[in-house]
């Protein structure tokens, strides 16, 4: 049987012979071509592990993770309590200038923070402050580190701050890490590892001494963790002590952070929930869900704010 | 000189009017959250998806103008050229507008894009619905706008 012959349509094409479907293809190839490589550059990026100063660890995604993603029913339920390893809030200070920053050319409120990496209770002071900032923005290039092994409260695990930046909407986060944790008997000290500009410099000789931070003699002017959270709130010292951590992993206290019932991790969260209580006085509240949550208002509560 | 414009598919003026009401509907939800805090959106915060982190982040801001904004603003005028009203608009240079637009829209979604995976390192659920929506918003403009334009004839016409 013959077969019937069926009408051929024929391809679609531009008067000029090019197929009409061509900018579809275009588009749809450059699209795809650089969603592609974006993706490569992501995957191949986050297994690769960041070096340049000696030493340097980047620290894993998880354990970043772990610390800029604690669940909310966790700050709110702890809140401001910690039974066993007391904490202590920044100390407000009034009528200084305040300190802001810029990101992206725009002016913001500014949180400083001078420590070292040798320091066991800027090691303690990291990790509240590392998760109360990622509350408001987010932090990348983030170290391992833990404090010198042959001071008190000897390696601590902590992070370092040495090639962190700090992305946010709200506010601006510049760091300090005056020395690394390796001892040199030469000079007697810890070497140097970042210099302070000289207006940061001024900062700390101003207000990190007892004029400013109430409970201290001047003996104790200069001690470090140092923070300045806008000029409007002060943090002289760990706001627990590093003896907390002792014996732990970094990995282990991380994983810890949702475990309410964790002293370790109460005193972590509360300490993160007062400074997110200072940081909410800079930012006008901002975001709301942050500044108006049970866990912070209950630090403003004890901080009269 | 009076350029004029050939009929479009009826599929594609209402395929590109849904998709236009998706996106605004999308933008409107993120700029809402932008202006009465990023945490009120319903998304995960674990992993690499984080809505909070994305539409808090200093990318979530262009030219000082929060990105969630724009996107309403884009999406609104979309909405109005790719409602049958407007694919019927004799104006030449009205179509030529909305083909720019979604090209534009399209290449500032890669930015965000980029911008998500490599700076900020989380994705926005929300977001990513807004950029498929244009994607899809683009490849339908592809197929008709260059023959509704004159610039690609098909044959059989």
């Amino acid at each position: 049987m013959a077969k019937k012959p069926v009408a051929k349509q024929p391809p679609v094409k531009t008067s000029n012979g090019r197929p009409a479907g061509l900018f579809t293809w275009i588009a749809v190839g450059l699209v795809v071509v650089v969603v592609a490589v974006l993706v490569i550059i992501k995957v191949t990026g986050s297994t690769a592990t960041a070096s340049g100063s000696s030493g340097f660890t980047a620290t894993d995604p998880t354990t970043v993770s772990e610390l800029s993603s604690v669940p909310a029913s966790v700050f709110n339920t702890i809140g401001v309590s910690s039974p066993v390893v007391p904490v202590t809030p920044p100390q407000a200070i009034k009528g200084q200038p305040e300190l802001t920053g810029t990101s992206n050319g725009k002016t913001l409120p500014e949180v400083f923070y001078f420590g070292a990496e040798y320091c066991p209770f800027c090691a303690a002071q990291r990790w509240p402050t590392i998760i109360a900032l990622s509350r408001f923005g987010t932090f990348s290039g983030l170290g391992n580190m833990t404090s010198s092994s042959s001071d008190v409260d000897p390696s601590t695990p902590t992070f370092t701050f040495v090639k962190a930046s700090y992305t946010s909407s709200y506010l601006v986060f510049k760091s300090i890490e005056f020395e690394t944790n390796v001892f040199d008997s030469a000079t007697n000290s810890y070497t140097k590892l970042q210099t302070p500009t000289k207006s940061q410099l001024a900062l700390f000789d101003k207000y990190d001494t007892s004029k400013y931070i109430k409970g201290i003699s001047s003996s104790d002017d200069g001690s470090i963790p140092f923070m300045s959270i806008g000029n409007k709130f002060l943090v002289s010292g760990a706001s627990y002590t590093p003896a907390t951590l002792a014996g732990l992993s970094r990995d282990t206290i991380a994983a810890g952070l949702t475990t309410t019932s964790s002293p370790i991790t109460a005193a972590i969260i509360s300490s993160a929930n007062y400074l997110t209580a200072s940081f909410c006085t800079l930012t006008n509240n901002l975001p709301s869900s942050v500044c108006t949550s049970p866990g912070v208002l209950a630090a403003k509560k004890i901080m009269k704010i | 000189m009076v350029r004029s414009v050939s009929p479009v598919p009826k599929w594609a003026i209402y395929t590109t009017f849904f998709l236009s009401l998706v996106g605004l509907g999308l933008s409107v939800y993120l700029t809402n959250a932008h202006f009465n805090g990023a945490q009120d959106l319903f998304c995960s915060d674990s992993g690499i998806i984080n809505c909070t982190k994305v539409t808090t982040s200093a990318q979530s801001y262009f030219l000082h103008i929060p990105v969630a904004v724009l996107g309403l603003c884009g999406y609104f005028v979309l909405s109005v050229l790719n409602s049958p009203w407007g694919w019927h608009l004799k104006n030449y240079w009205v179509h030529v507008a909305r083909f720019v637009v979604v090209i534009g829209s399209m290449a500032f979604v890669l930015w965000l894009v980029a911008a998500e995976l490599l700076i900020i390192k989380n994705i926005c659920l929300y977001c990513t619905g807004v950029h498929v929506v244009t994607f899809l918003l683009l490849i339908v403009m592809t197929i008709v706008c260059p023959v509704q334009l004159g610039w690609a004839r098909s044959v059989s016409e």
